[in-house]
């Protein structure tokens, strides 16, 4: 039997260099007509897409192992691999023992049959036999606590009752390895907490192998030993759970950035959007004063300005900046598309600190001018800006995106200076209401078309 | 949940072909719940639908176009039954195999299973199907008082060749539909164009009366192949000769490999585009 466990079959998953490269069409082509036609044409050409580059790792029998990364960053893919799903385009992944794999609900279900019927299909499908499933039948009912509904068709089921029957059939032996991808979201707190404790009851017997990719750095940290940080199709890091996870943090924040930093949120965002990369020492230092060379370079990154090249006429549009004053392309760049001027006057004057009201101006003229109508609910936010107040309707524009930004004494404060913080959480209202805007466009067009 | 019986029932099967058996077999059983589910007469379509069509065929034939179908078949009633199930067979299985990878996209992306279980799966629903218009087979030779003889032990044979010739086409069906959603019109027109090539409901003997590049083509059809077969062992009560025999084998062999091929080659891409 296979319960002798040689010295090079230790391993319970073993993925050799594996790289996944998908050939993304540059059209979608799904016709013979149009396949003909561009092999003809000699037109037929792929993108590569490497989605997975070189990865290599081994996992132990009953070791808990999570896997994490961004969106986009590979491990789904690395899954659908190790679950035997999509064949890796070289290297090769050596799985032993039998996989459970729980990769989005539902696997094999058919909803038109009743959850009894499900059962014996899913079973089937995962390698069980007819004896054991029948065996098994009153634990899954038990443990999915669904005695009244096994002979309704599944269609008739919530999520959640769908998560619990399938966890159930899944988890009802020991498999010999478990891939769990973000099924635990689904269901309420005593489900999870149920997944949980048996996940916990595998990983304590010491012969299941589990795999964990979830977005709850908590779970991840809570149930795993081991985690393998896979970004970009790059394995970036591969070592004991806490390290991992710490590190996974700090990508995008900074040293100085704790997950209680007031606006924390904000300061991330603006370090993901690429406007700002920080300090050498890779601190934020979200208090200290912007100046209006750092306000314009920042303003220049986030706006979508790429073959900008710096025209003569631009070079002497203000006194004062020439091609050493700091940022100054990005000073250019703002004269050159009409936002700076209108402050300035011939002086750009790049030292000089910025006022609240002056960067929400910039921002509003970097959106275009949107047509913008204040709600009353909007003008009686601040008590400190009214309609006299320079600078007011962009401040409005800014708080319809509904982040908070005022002072404790719920103030706004239009005439102090700004810090990097005030950078990061202005900027980041604009970003929102340009999604907010895109999505109600997107509404629009659905709206028409239903009609 | 450490029960004391579970050292007696085996978990898992013994090895992998016992368990694609198992998914196969379950497969076929879902199909087949879910097919009559919520009808009345359920299983029982499967009978008077063949018998059905044959009597209004033959109604048909019989006034209208009584010219077309030749004068020397023995029974046509028979004739027709039994060429009309052996054709739908074949049609049920290629149509219904070519959807089958598409159809299954949920299960593909999620859980690791031999990709030939789903054509092959509809393949034989088909030909469960199959077994129950057969009996609509016998009670029209019933009707007409033609008893059957030892011949029909060629049954199981030509059955076999048959299956192996859907199931080499519904894999390179299910293959190419994944990547050319075109195939799934153009089955349909085939499928069409085949019914009126094939001596279904006209007399083959016609076809010694055309010109030699027809007959040859005519004759190389294998459809005509397996519904000869099932002709001689009903109705014509005789073995099946050695030609229809070669052609019935050959075209299954034939099928069979390039199915196998086509879908051996391009089952691993199946994943990124359905």
């Amino acid at each position: 039997m296979s319960s002798d466990i040689k010295k090079d079959e230790e391993y319970a998953i073993e993925v050799n260099d594996v790289t996944m490269v998908f050939n993304m069409a540059s059209e979608q082509l799904n016709s013979l007509k149009e396949y003909f036609i561009k092999i003809m044409k000699h037109e037929l050409f792929f993108e590569e897409f490497k989605a997975l580059k070189n990865i290599s790792f081994k996992i132990r029998r009953g070791e808990t192992v999570g896997l994490v990364g961004t969106n986009g960053s590979g491990k789904s893919t690395m899954l659908k691999v190790i679950a035997g799903v999509l064949e890796p385009t070289s290297g090769n992944c050596i799985v032993r023992g039998n996989i459970a794999p729980l990769i989005e609900l539902g696997a094999g279900f058919d909803y038109e049959l009743t959850a009894r019927e499900n059962i014996y299909l899913n079973g089937a499908l995962l390698g069980y036999t007819r004896e054991f499933i029948d065996s098994k039948m009153d634990d899954i009912i038990e443990f999915a606590e669904l005695e009244d509904f096994m002979d309704m068709p599944l269609k008739n089921y919530s999520s959640g009752m769908t998560a619990r029957i399938a966890f159930a059939i899944a988890t009802i032996t020991e498999p010999d390895v478990l891939i769990v991808d973000e099924t635990l979201s689904v269901g309420d707190v005593f489900f999870q907490r149920k997944c949980e404790k048996r996940i916990k009851h595998f990983v304590d017997s010491g012969d299941v192998t589990v795999l964990l990719v979830s977005h709850s750095m908590d779970q991840v940290e809570r149930i795993c030993e081991r985690a393998i940080w896979i970004e970009k199709g790059d394995m970036r890091m591969d070592g004991p759970v806490e390290d991992v996870c710490q590190a996974y943090r700090e990508q995008f924040a900074f040293t100085d950035i704790a997950e209680d930093t007031p606006h924390a949120k904000e300061i991330w965002w603006l370090a993901r959007q690429k406007i700002s990369k920080g300090y050498p020492d890779n601190t934020f230092r979200p208090d200290v004063l912007v100046a209006r060379c750092d306000v314009a370079a920042m303003l220049y990154r986030y706006s979508d300005a790429v073959d900008y090249a710096p025209s003569d006429e631009d070079r002497t549009l203000f006194k004062d900046v020439d091609d050493k004053t700091p940022h100054a392309e990005s000073i250019m760049w703002l004269g050159h598309a009409g936002i700076a001027q209108i402050m300035a006057g011939d002086e750009f004057r790049p030292h000089d600190q910025v006022k609240r009201y002056e960067l929400a101006r910039m921002l509003y003229l970097l959106d275009g001018k949107p047509a913008f109508e204040p709600t009353e609910r909007l003008r009686d936010m601040y008590p400190d800006v009214t309609d006299e107040t320079p600078g007011a309707k962009e401040i409005w524009w800014l708080a319809s995106s509904g982040v908070k930004y005022g002072t404790p004494e719920g103030m706004y404060a239009p005439n102090d200076v700004i810090t990097r913080r005030d950078v990061a959480i202005m900027f980041y209202s604009v970003h929102k209401i340009r999604v907010k805007r895109i999505q109600e466009e997107q509404k629009r067009k659905e709206a028409k078309r239903k009609f | 949940m450490d029960s004391t019986n579970q050292n007696t029932v085996p978990v898992h099967h013994e090895n992998d072909l016992k368990k694609d058996i198992y998914i196969l077999k379950q497969l076929v059983g879902k199909d087949f719940k879910l097919k009559y589910r919520r009808s009345f007469l359920g299983v029982l379509w499967s009978v008077l639908n063949p018998l059905l069509m044959m009597i209004v065929m033959s109604a048909v034939f019989s006034t209208f176009f009584v010219g077309l179908r030749g004068e020397n078949i023995v029974n046509y009633p028979l004739y027709l039954i039994l060429g009309n199930i052996t054709f739908g067979l074949m049609n049920d299985a290629t149509s219904s195999s070519l959807m089958s990878i598409i159809g299954s996209s949920s299960l593909l992306k999620k859980v690791k299973i031999r990709r030939f279980v789903f054509p092959v799966q509809k393949v034989l629903f088909a030909l469960v199907n199959f077994f129950f218009s057969l009996i609509a087979v016998a009670i029209v030779m019933l009707w007409f008082r033609i008893m059957p003889t030892v011949h029909i032990l060629w049954l199981p044979v030509g059955l076999l060749l048959l299956m192996l010739f859907c199931m080499g086409v519904g894999l390179a069906l299910s293959a190419l539909s994944v990547f050319f959603r075109d195939v799934i019109h153009l089955w349909s027109v085939v499928m069409t164009a085949w019914t009126y090539a094939t001596p279904l409901f006209w007399d083959f003997a016609m076809i010694d009366g055309m010109n030699p590049i027809m007959q040859v083509i005519l004759k190389a059809n294998p459809m005509y192949a397996y519904v000869m077969f099932m002709r001689d062992i009903f109705l014509y009560q005789t073995s099946p000769s050695a030609a229809v025999l070669i052609s019935c084998t050959a075209w299954a062999v034939i099928a069979m490999a390039i199915g196998y091929l086509i879908f051996h080659k391009t089952e691993h891409k199946f994943i990124l585009y359905i």
